[in-house]
Parts: C-alpha cells; structure tokens; sequence
C-alpha cells in the first residue's frame, strides 16, 4: 500500500512540470484555437470574441472550405509535402545514420559537415536557394538550359516544377534527424552484432535484422517528424514563392489570415489552425499504426 | 495494435474533452482583458516626478549599415534633449519590429504611447476600437495642413486622421537613358498611353535588354493604371463591383500582357532584387520609389526619374506617427508637439537631405533645396519628387486602399501570368473570384 | 516501406563492398550539405553578389562584411544572448521533460495515451495561435523584456520532439536493469537518478543538441518578447542589413558565416565526448 503511493507521489511529481508547462504553453492556445474557430473574431472585436448564433456555429468552416479561395490548395500541398518527407527523408537519414555509424574515416567529419545546413538559419538557407534558383544568373537555370535551351521562365513560377523546387530546398537536410538516430545505433550493444555475427548475419542482413528493429521506435520519431516538418512547411514557401503559382501551405494561410490581412481575422486563421491540429494527429496516428503493425510482422525476426 | 488504437481515442477525446469546454472558454476571454487594464497603471510609472512618453520606432541600424537610421535617431534625440526638464520625458525606444509590437498591444485592447509605422499600415483594429488619436483637430488648430500635406487627405478616415509619416512613399519609375537611346524606344516622358510603354519595350527587348521588372514592379503599374481609369475605386475599400468593372479588367489584363512579353524570369514579389542588373544596363526601366535616388552610386548622370504612362503616379503616406488614445493629458500635449515638431519645415529640411526621402511638408521648394547641395542624390531626388508630384493622377497604393491580402493576390497573380503561354483570361477571372472571396 | 528502400539502396554484402558504398554516401552527403555553406562561404567574400552570381570565385577578396559585423555591430553581445538563452532553455526543458518521459515510457497509468497525444499535438499548434496568449502570460508574469521570460519560453517550446526522443531511448532500455535495483532496495528516485539517468544519457544528450540547435537561430519569440536591442539574439544581427534600399549581401553573408560558427564548433568539440561516451557501451544485456 504504502509502496503504491510511493510510486503514485514519484510520478505525479516526474510528470508535474511537463504537464503544467503543456497546460499553460499549449492546453490554452488549443482551446483557444478550438472554441475561436466557432466565433466571430477578427478586427471589430478583438477584445471580444462571440459565439456565431447557434444555427450559424460552422460559419468559419463553412467559408474556409467552400469561398476562401486557398484553403484546398494549401492542404493539398502540405499533404503531398508530408509525402514526400517521409518518403524520401526516411531512407535517407536511415543510410546516412548506418554509414555514419559504421565509424570509417572521415565519417565523423562527414556527420559534422552534414550538420551544419540544419544550423543555418531558415531565413539564410531560403536566401541561398532563392538566389541558386534565380532566373537571371541562378546555376539551376543554367542547368536546366543546357537540356531545354528554349527554357526561359523562373523555374519557381511554373506551376508543378515549382513544387519540386520547394521539396529539394528542405528535404534533403535531414542532419538533425539521422544524428538522432545514430544516437540510438551507437546504443545498441556490441554483444548483439556478435551474436549475430555467430549467426551468419553480416552487411545489408545485419542491418536489417539487428540495427533496424532495434532502432524502429525512433525510425517512427523520424518518420513522425519528417511527415511534421512537410505539413507544417512554412519558411521554404514564404522565402521561395511568397504563395504565388500554386505553392501556398497550410502555415503559410493561417499567417496570411491571421497577420498579412489588414482584417486581423483571428477566427478564420484558427478555424485553419483546428483542421491543421486535427489533421496532424491524424497523421501521427496514421504512423503509428502503420508501425505497429510492421513491429508485429518483424517480431519473427528479432527473436 | 489494440493500445494504438485506444491512444487514438483518447486523442479524440481530448479533442472532444476541448469542445465541450466551450463554456469555460468565454470566461478565459476576461482573464485577457485583465491583463489589458492592467497594464495603464504600469505604463504610467513615473520617472521621479516626471511622465515618460514612450515613442517606438525602427531605425535600429547602425550607421555603418544605414546612415539614414542614425539621421533618423539623432531627428528624435534632439527633441528628447529639448525636453528634457518638462513635465514628461520623451523616450525613445528602438524595436526590431514596430508592427509587431503594436499588433500585440492592439490584440489586448491597448496601444502603445507613440510609434512610427514607417509607412506599415496601421492595423484596422486600432482605428476601429478607438485605441489611437485622431489628430485632425489639432492639426487643424494649429494650421499645419500644408506641414502634413497629403496625410491630410490620404489618411482621412470618415473625418478622421489617426496618422501622419513625416516621409512620402512616393513611387514611379527610373530608366536608363542610354539604353533607350540605343534601342530607339520612346522615353517614359513620351508615353501617353500604355500601348505606348509596350511599344517601348518591345524596341527595348529588340535590342538586347529587357524592359522592365515585374511582379511588385508591375503591381505598380495596375495600381496606376487603375487610379487613372477610375480614382473613386483606388482611393476606397475594394468591393466586388470593382472588381467585376471594365477599369480592372483593362488594367490587369493590360498590365498581365506587357508581363507576359517580359518574362517571368523578370517577375518577382521584390523589386529591389532588380537593382544590380537596372545599374548595370541589363534592365532598361526600374519600377520603384524615389528613394531608390541613393542607390546608383555615380551612375546618376544615365539615370533619370519617369512616372507611369497617362501621366500616373503613385504617392502614398502610410502608416506613420499614431498617438494612443489612453495617454495622460501632459503626455498626449507632448506627442502632439513631437508632430508638430517632425513635419516642421528644419525637420522636414533634414529628411529631404539627410534622409534622401520625399518630405510630406508641402511648404518645401524641393528644387531650390537641391540647388543649394552639391549632391547628386539630392538633386536627382528632387528631380523625382517633383515630377511625381506634379502627375495628373496621383494615388495612394493598393495595400492602404484594398489590403495588403490583396495586394499580395494581385502581385502573385500577375507573377503568374508572366509564365509564358499562361492564359491571361483565365487567371484574370480566378482573381476575381480569389478577390471576392478574400474580401467576404 | 523503409525496409524495401534500404534494399533497393544497400547492396553490398562483403566487408569492402560496404566500406565502398559507406564512401559513396558520405561523399554524397557531404556535397548535399557544403552546396549552399560554400556558396554562403565564398559569395561573402564578393563586394556585390548581384554582379558575380552563382558559384563562381570573387573577383577580389572583399572583407568589408566580417570587418563590419567584429567591429561595428558588436556581435558578441548577440552570442552572449544566444548562448545564455539557448543553453538555459534546453537545460530546463531537457530536465523536465527527461522526467516525464521515464514516467511514460516505464510506467502503466492511467491517461497515459493521452498525456502523450497531448505532447505530440504541439507539435501542430501553429505559432500565430500561440503568439498572444504567451505574449499576455509573460507580461503579465513581469517577465516582458528579460531573459528569464524568454527561457520559460524556450523551455515550453518544442517539447515534442525531445520528449519523443528521450521516450524512446527509456523505451530500449531493458526492464531487468530496473528490476535489479529496484530489489536492490532502490527508491524510485535514486533507480531514474542512479540507473536510468546515466544509461539514457545518450539519448537526453541528442535530445539536448537538437534543441540546442533549434535555439540559436530562433527569432519569432526573441523579436516578440524582447524590446531592448541589447538583450537580442544572433538572427538579430541578419537585420541590420535590410534596409528599404534593398539588401546588402556582402554584409548578410559575413554575419551568416561568423553565426554558424559557433554551433558546428559547440557541436564537434562535443560530440566527440558523446559519441566516445556511448562506444563503452552502456547496456550491458
């Protein structure tokens, strides 16, 4: 008896600052966030946001999903940039957490070389491919031209090709993610590759059957941020584009709303930012199923 | 699996959980507005016996980077050292972003003393809830219509003006003389109409160069263009009437046209991205204000000032000093002054000069100042002012007059139509319909 | 999915066929990542970018920008700032949420799943929608304008993906180990200081860095929070060169590269005591 509330007192004091920190950073924002997009508020009534009559409670959503003119572009784009993090970032930070790990020469400085784009920042980064896109002097154009001489157009305003542009600004410097991840394979004990090496299991095999199993809950964190970080795409898009041609994110709507529009429209943004939150746990969830039921398959093997 | 499963639910029950606490969500509306009213007894703190008026602003640069700033800091601690034994102390204070920190105060209920928007435009919220002056009356007590010049008119709203900028935006174009000269293209001070400046730039393109920047550059033209063939509609709210008339229809599509000739690679939302390649004779016409007069670095003898075809120009005000309404009297006396003090003609003087900006006092002989310096920034400024102020039709921009959403939308709208074999019709009617809905 | 990827991409089976492909790699990763630092690198040293663009070599070695951002704009105050700002905001945070997430990850409790959907939901709170309530919560704390503020703030940020993180190395750990002290006659307390603590510390410490990281360069609450200039931190500096004239890149590019100095160095002097840390292997199955 006495041990359990040994233990009840040790967790409620572990769990304590988090949670008064999530209750006060983020509990009342969301709220915020939630009860707002019901209401009327925007720059006649700032201080006092009301409840749209009862009939008329969807107004908000009613406007962003059928008049305001970005709302679908945005999400499908946020989605497919989701996408295509996880696809492309995913194996990506896996090999390079491997190869690193392997501590062959030059792979410390190979890990801290590719780290530093992830030190730069954002505004600076958006800059440099602003500037490596650029139509007038910028070396893609000039790459582009020698396959298509005819090519004259900035490769950010045609629509499509400017996604791409987007997706190759961010996605290939995942540092930050592969350094965690090599956190965690270096954890792994050495008794376990030994075992395995015992049981015939070197090169690629190794690695799928010792490194990646043992590392699966973080290549899940991974996966969960790579999909964050291209549904909540932001700078790329404000540097880049600026929204023009098609490129226009979920972020980058809920600033437009919220602070570009001189009608301050609080509401609308947060109506936005509620499907956005939905919508995110929609995904994290997505995730964790899909590795839960991979984890099941694998069990097999890891035995 | 099943655990997943289960921590899915109880996330939407947390969603759901927020839902219904709807109810508690209107009492934690008050908890904000505590803080608001909070926050005067705070602000009213005292420096001994003395009051501050606190006044933001954000020429935080240092000299070495932007001159201009340090003329700027030197304009406002001139006025703090004048009263410095007065009733109340004149602070000021230098903030990365002025817009921001108002914005903030202005989500709360309250305003900050004084700031300079420096041409950002003031948010509705404040006009609309009372938290900022207006100033008419007293500018009209102390007969300093002319001092403020068209801040008097521009920023009038309903019978009010709640902001005066010491400075103008005043915008038209540069062009290169030499290049014009060598493509046997008419120069901006013979377009009469639009087909003329197409013209022009077609002979421009023949030889080698192209015409212009687009993108935020020509936003400037349609914003004109649009001012000439219907003023009532530029200077007011956009409406969807507007919107659907002959006037806009004919100024984007003629402006989306002369893009789509230019080039997308000539098309961007930032019009200073331009000025290397207009210096160094790549680009023949530079879409943008006076102020630029500073940039050319010797270059000033090719270079001259134009405005846009049928004699357009546009000058506008912006945001400028706004004065909170919940000052004391005393400190509310001072703020007055310090308006009265930076469109007073020596102030004026020093912005014209030192400043290099388009002073809004009307009272100033921009030429005869510029003949009494010998310097070439100067008196190509001049030079611009005076033809932009001069133009048949002047117009305040698109971001004071319809918002900046809006203003975005047509600048990317136009961006888009420079994309060669682009369907102008086609995207002239998704902005239309974009338009309406934005201003819904 | 990522199981098929590797496979497609990892064909070596011997021992050199590895090592080979293991070169390639790096030698592909790092181009990725020195692309735009050595355009960054060598376009600071241009006076005007706009007139020699691309990847081409300065025409004449300009230093106006780094003799500018040393002596004129007083960059070591920004770092001190930073540093102080950064470091104080992950150790809080690191603290925090290294406790919670032992709990979560070791322990069964009701409201378990939901304290975790709760953490993972921040990470989709868009900023605009956080700016005014933490902006009235600081200042009505007494907190506006100082640092102390600010590194509550940085504390609160951010704390999903460390906590994700630093949840899931608990989660590898073996429960044997706690049984053991636990039998030991261990409190809970000295179990998560004496046992737990020290195995996890590798992945607290990535947890950290990325943190750390992600600090540095923040901005959004700094310029929100802080109105004297004195008090800002590095992307500060990256303003000065702005002006209503255009942008001055020879400038910007210098203060870039004198800011990420700092990092990478933090970064590679310390990772090498972390990285050595773990090879002793701190799992002993």
């Amino acid at each position: 008896m006495n041990k359990k509330s040994n233990r009840t007192i040790f967790m409620t004091l572990f769990l304590l600052p988090s949670c008064l920190c999530f209750l006060i950073f983020y509990a009342y924002p969301i709220l915020q966030i939630l009860v707002t997009s019901f209401c009327k508020w925007d720059y006649t009534n700032l201080k006092n946001p009301t409840f749209f009559p009862a009939g008329e409670l969807l107004t908000n959503y009613q406007y962003i999903l059928t008049q305001y003119p970005y709302f679908w572009e945005a999400l499908r784009n946020s989605l497919c940039w989701a996408l295509v993090g996880v696809v492309i970032q995913v194996p990506l930070t896996l090999v390079v957490a491997i190869v690193i790990s392997k501590g062959l020469k030059f792979s410390k400085f190979a890990r801290n070389v590719y780290i530093v784009p992830s030190v730069i920042s954002s505004a600076a980064m958006g800059l440099v491919f602003l500037q490596l896109y650029n139509a007038r002097y910028g070396p893609i154009q000039q790459i582009i031209q020698k396959f298509n001489p005819e090519f004259k157009d900035s490769i950010l305003l045609v629509e499509g090709a400017n996604f791409w542009a987007i997706v190759c600004a961010y996605v290939f410097f995942c540092g930050t993610t592969a350094i965690m991840l090599l956190g965690q394979i270096h954890g792994i004990a050495p008794e376990l590759y030994e075992a395995a090496k015992i049981d015939g299991a070197t090169g690629l095999k190794r690695e799928l059957y010792v490194t990646i199993p043992l590392v699966k809950p973080t290549i899940k964190t991974v996966t969960t941020m790579a999909a964050t970080s291209g549904f909540l795409l932001y700078n790329e898009v404000f540097f880049l584009t600026n929204g023009a041609a098609g490129t226009k994110s979920i972020s980058f709507i809920i600033r437009e709303l919220a602070i570009t529009s001189s009608r301050t429209q609080y509401a609308r943004a947060n109506t936005i930012g509620a499907i956005q939150i939905v919508i995110g746990l929609i995904l994290v969830g997505v995730i964790n199923i899909i590795f839960s039921e991979s984890k099941v398959s694998q069990k097999g093997g890891k035995a | 699996m099943k655990k997943k499963l289960i921590s899915m639910v109880l996330a939407l029950t947390l969603v759901a959980g927020m839902l219904t606490g709807c109810g508690g969500a209107k009492e934690e509306t008050p908890a904000a507005d505590n803080a608001a009213t909070e926050a005067p007894a705070e602000e009213a703190e005292a420096t001994g016996d003395q009051e501050v008026l606190k006044f933001y602003h954000a020429y935080f640069h240092e000299e070495s980077e932007w001159p201009v700033a340090a003329v700027m800091r030197d304009i406002y601690q001139q006025f703090a050292d004048a009263h410095a034994d007065g009733p109340v102390v004149f602070e000021p204070v230098v903030v990365e972003d002025v817009l921001q920190v108002a914005t903030n105060e202005i989500a709360g209920g309250e305003f900050p003393d004084m700031v300079d928007f420096a041409g950002n435009e003031v948010p509705l919220a404040a006009i609309v809830q009372e938290l900022v002056v207006d100033l008419k009356p007293y500018i009209d007590a102390e007969g300093l219509q002319s001092k403020v010049g068209i801040n008097y008119t521009m920023n009038d709203v309903d019978g009010k003006v709640y902001t005066v900028h010491d400075q103008l935006t005043t915008l038209g174009l540069w062009y290169n003389a030499d290049l014009y000269e060598a493509a046997g293209a008419a120069t901006p001070d013979q377009w009469a109409t639009y087909e003329d400046m197409a013209t022009a730039m077609e002979a421009l393109r023949a030889s080698g160069v192209y015409g212009y920047n687009a993108g935020q550059g020509s936003e400037r033209l349609f914003n004109s263009y649009m001012a000439v063939l219907d003023a009532e509609a530029m200077a007011n709210p956009l409406t969807p009437e507007v919107i659907n008339s002959e006037a806009f229809v004919t100024a984007f599509k003629t402006v989306a046209a002369m893009d789509q000739a230019n080039g997308s690679a000539h098309s961007t939302n930032n019009a200073g991205d331009f000025g290397a390649d207009f210096t160094e004779g790549k680009c023949a016409t530079w879409m943008n204000g006076v102020w630029a007069a500073g940039s050319f670095n010797g270059l000033e003898a090719n270079i001259l000032p134009g405005i846009y075809p049928c004699s357009g120009a546009i000058a506008a005000t912006g945001g400028g000093l706004t004065i909170s309404a919940s000052l004391s009297d005393a400190q509310k006396e001072l703020a007055l002054e310090f308006l009265k003090y930076m469109t007073s003609d020596e102030v004026q003087t020093r912005i014209f000069l030192e400043v290099n900006a388009n002073p809004c006092n009307q009272d100033l002989d921009l030429e005869a100042l510029a003949e009494g310096v010998d310097n070439p920034t100067v008196k190509l400024l001049a030079q611009a002012c005076s033809l932009a102020n001069s133009a048949d039709s002047i117009t305040t921009n698109t971001g004071s007059a319809w918002g900046a959403d809006v203003y975005t939308a047509i600048i990317n709208k136009l961006i888009e139509c420079s994309v060669e074999g682009t369907d102008i019709d086609a995207k002239l009617a998704e902005l239309q319909s974009e338009l309406i809905a934005l201003i819904g | 999915m990522a199981k098929e990827k590797i496979k497609e991409s990892n064909p070596m089976s011997v021992q050199k066929g590895e090592a080979v492909f293991c070169y390639i790699v790096m030698a592909i990763i790092c181009i990725i990542a020195l692309f735009p630092i050595i355009w960054v690198f060598i376009s600071s040293f241009k006076a005007d970018l706009l007139a020699e663009p691309g990847f081409t070599l300065p025409s004449k070695l300009c230093f106006d920008g780094y003799i500018r951002v040393f002596t004129k704009l007083g960059i070591s105050k920004y770092f001190v700032n930073s540093f102080i700002t950064a470091t104080g905001g992950t150790l809080l945070s690191i603290t925090m949420l290294s406790m919670s997430a032992y709990i979560i990850a070791r322990f069964k409790f009701k409201g378990k799943g939901l304290i975790t959907a709760c953490f993972m939901a921040t990470m989709f709170v868009p900023s605009s929608a956080l700016t005014f309530p933490v902006y009235n919560l600081i200042k009505n704390m007494g907190l506006f304008d100082t640092r102390v503020g600010l590194i509550f703030v940085y504390a609160c940020s951010g704390i999903a993906v460390s906590f994700m993180v630093i949840r899931n190395y608990f989660a590898t750990i073996p429960v044997e180990l706690e049984e053991a002290a636990r039998i030991d006659g261990c409190t809970y307390f000295q179990t998560f200081v004496k046992i737990m603590l020290p195995i996890a510390r590798p992945g607290i410490f990535t947890a950290a860095v990325l943190a750390w990281l992600n600090l540095w360069n923040e901005f959004y609450w700094a310029s929100l929070l802080m109105i004297d200039r004195s008090k800002m931190t590095v992307p500060a500096i990256l303003s000065q060169f702005t002006t209503s004239f255009g942008t001055d890149y020879n400038g910007l590019l210098s203060a870039v590269v004198v800011t990420i100095i700092p990092p990478v160095l933090l970064f590679t002097f310390a990772s090498k005591y972390f990285i050595e840390a773990l090879s002793g292997g701190a799992v002993k199955g």
